[in-house]
């Protein structure tokens, strides 16, 4: 598919460059990412990259027919704002870490009406569902049928041991008939969340358009065991169709790990549900959510410059989650209009003793609904000036208010990992300090759940699973959406 | 590398926030400035000097510091003058006794504080124009003011609490008492 893409910023050119600065701007660039010079895997693809952009400009025919093809008041699709930690990378001799907070907006207006839904509810209807939980998410996939529009594509998995296809994929249009189907779904039978992943994306997949959104929610109560790598593979497979997967997790057996890891590699998110009665409430919004959407499967790739390594890098907003920054591209979602993707960069950083640091090049890639040709690109040049004069100045305040908050659910995550290892004084100091900065932070009943957790854990080396859920998903809660940056 | 004020541990330059117990490793918490409060400004102000009980003759051979939170007292010795404050290799301020890894800087102790001198009458303490002062014995000295210590006196610098113990040349210093176990009643 040929993708919209404009050559000259892409090797930071204006459209009047003269030949001379194509080829120097070139030469220069491609230094950076030549497969001699950049040990990361994803350079050799951005030098073949750089090296076609050029052929393309430096022959005056090809240039010509490029220009005439591309439209000269072309706005990409997305809009980028980045800011670092620092001003300035000051020359040290050791590694240093380099925050960037990249917000990727989209200045362009919806044309059109609403994209179609192509959407899939995936049920537990195993044994513990009984009751409360399959009674509200019933009445919740009823709201659902309700707000969806005739020309959205609907289906309905639920699962126990084995998968059944409730209600194959077909528009909204016959309601009753849906909602009926819908009651009859009864409990009963184990767990295998494999077996209802396989099924509900199949169903999503027999629809999948450039022009609609396709989403997959995973509503759960238990664990599944033994398939959760095949889980994860399907997850994989999913995301290279653009399917986001969202999981909500009711009660406190579920494995929030795993669900995380499943619905991040896909762009989604994974959402605690204390009590089934808000259920509706989640479903609703998620299902508005996607009604938003401006572009689909969302994803940047990153490719550091030598000398520099990504460290982490964590979707700030829309909804807070850890991205698997060995995994490139890394999966960010769905575009809505009037929403920002708010991503935090951790890069360990050696200074050189040139003016400026080049620190990596990152691609956001993405496919514009309503679009025939849909994938649009743009590449966000990340580059220090270099000084030898220390700088007090604060960090930007972004910065620090997301990390302020992050900081607080990684203490909490390292929590459970020193659980895990068995080290029960080192889990019980950091639920302490963790509480100290909740009183801080004014997150008083967050602080007291993390008091009684850490007095529960030290006595009787146990925790509690709803307690570990409220906290994680509470100071999750904290990080905050970014303000717009000036 | 960066040291964690709080629970010490080293991060790569540029955090912006402990990793281990998410204390904030940037600005005037963390980095140069010296957190300030109104610490005792309300304690009279005397001209008085504290009286000597150091005999005349004695020499001081040495100092033994407790610092109020160390497990170990600290040994001064070998000097006429020590320097107390938080080292700062960055504006050249290499403190005698480094109070940094004390919590220094969360308790207010400048990085030039105040300094012992050891004359032929004794030990004495100064105060460097400090930004939360120094007290001894509960009283607050005058900028470069100078105050005679005698065994045990207590010196504030900030908020952190010093018991002084100055070896004396007639006493060898395990005879002493307080050399190597300092009292541990110290406030």
């Amino acid at each position: 598919m040929q993708s919209a893409q404009d050559l000259y910023a892409y090797l930071g050119l204006k459209r009047t460059a003269t030949p001379e600065d194509i080829r120097v701007t070139f030469r220069q660039t491609a230094r950076r990412f030549h497969p001699d010079v950049n040990p990361d895997p994803q350079a050799h693809e951005e030098f073949k990259l750089l090296a076609q952009a050029y052929e393309t400009l430096s022959d005056p025919l090809r240039r010509a027919q490029y220009d005439a093809s591309f439209p000269a008041d072309y706005r990409p699709l997305f809009s980028t704002v980045t800011v670092s930690s620092r001003g300035k990378l000051l020359r040290l001799p050791q590694p240093q870490i380099i925050y960037v907070l990249a917000d990727i907006s989209t200045q362009r207006l919806p044309t059109g009406p609403q994209p179609p839904l192509n959407l899939c509810l995936v049920i537990d209807r195993s044994t513990s569902m009984q009751g409360a939980r399959l009674d509200q998410i019933k009445a919740a996939a009823r709201q659902i049928v309700e707000s969806l529009n005739e020309s959205d594509i609907f289906s309905i998995v639920t699962f126990s041991d084995r998968a059944e296809v409730v209600l194959p994929a077909q528009p909204c249009a016959n309601k009753p008939s849906i909602i009926n189907k819908i009651g009859a779904i009864g409990a009963g039978g184990g767990t295998e969340i494999l077996q209802g992943l396989l099924c509900g994306l199949l169903e999503i997949q027999r629809n999948i358009s450039l022009r609609s959104v396709s989403h997959l929610i995973l509503l759960t109560d238990g664990r599944t065991y033994g398939d959760e790598d095949d889980c994860l593979l399907l997850a994989m497979l999913a995301e290279s169709d653009g399917i986001t997967i969202s999981g909500l997790g009711i009660g406190d057996e579920w494995n929030d790990a795993f669900m995380d890891t499943l619905t991040a590699s896909t762009g989604g998110k994974s959402q605690y549900v204390a009590s089934p009665a808000v259920v509706a409430r989640l479903l609703s919004k998620q299902v508005r959510g996607l009604g938003d959407t401006l572009a689909k499967h969302v994803r940047l790739r990153t490719i550091c410059d030598s000398g520099v390594k990504l460290k982490s890098a964590f979707r700030v907003a829309p909804d807070a989650q850890a991205l698997a920054a060995d995994n490139q591209p890394m999966s960010v979602g769905n575009l809505a209009r009037q929403e920002t993707i708010s991503i935090l960069f951790e890069f360990v950083v050696t200074a050189t003793a040139d003016e400026e640091r080049p620190l990596a090049r990152v691609w956001v890639i993405g496919d514009l609904l309503n679009r025939s040709q849909a994938k649009e690109r743009l590449s966000i040049d990340l580059r220090l000036a270099q000084t030898d004069t220390p700088d007090n100045t604060p960090p930007h305040p972004n910065i620090v208010a997301a990390l302020d908050k992050l900081t607080l659910y990684r203490l909490q995550e390292k929590a459970w990992a020193d659980v895990e290892e068995g080290n029960i004084p080192r889990a019980t100091q950091r639920l302490q300090t963790l509480a100290s900065r909740l009183i801080a932070t004014g997150q008083r009943e967050l602080a007291n759940i993390a008091i009684n957790e850490a007095t529960r854990l030290s006595q009787t080396r146990q925790l509690s699973a709803e307690n570990r859920k409220r906290i994680k998903y509470g100071t999750r809660a904290l990080i905050p959406p970014p303000k717009s940056t000036p | 590398m960066i040291t964690c004020p709080v629970c010490k541990h080293s991060e790569l330059d540029g955090t912006l926030f402990c990793s281990e117990c998410g204390s904030r490793l940037w600005g005037d918490a963390f980095a140069d400035e010296t957190a300030s409060f109104s610490l005792g400004r309300d304690l009279p102000r005397t001209e008085t000097i504290g009286a000597l009980v150091i005999p005349p003759q004695s020499v001081v051979t040495g100092i033994t510091v407790r610092i109020t939170g160390a497990a170990e007292p600290v040994q001064l010795s070998g000097k006429t003058e020590y320097m107390l404050g938080r080292a700062d290799p960055k504006h050249d301020v290499i403190p005698d006794l480094d109070l940094g890894p004390y919590g220094g800087q969360h308790l207010g102790v400048s990085r030039r504080h105040a300094s012992f001198a050891v004359t032929d009458t004794g030990l004495t303490v100064q105060d460097l124009g400090s930004t939360n002062g120094t007290q001894v014995n509960g009283r607050l000295l005058n900028p470069n003011e100078r105050c005679p210590l005698k065994d045990g006196d207590e010196v504030r610098l900030g908020k952190l609490v010093l018991n002084i113990f100055p070896h004396l040349n007639f006493l060898s210093h395990r005879n002493s008492g307080y050399g190597n176990h300092p009292p541990s009643a110290h406030q």
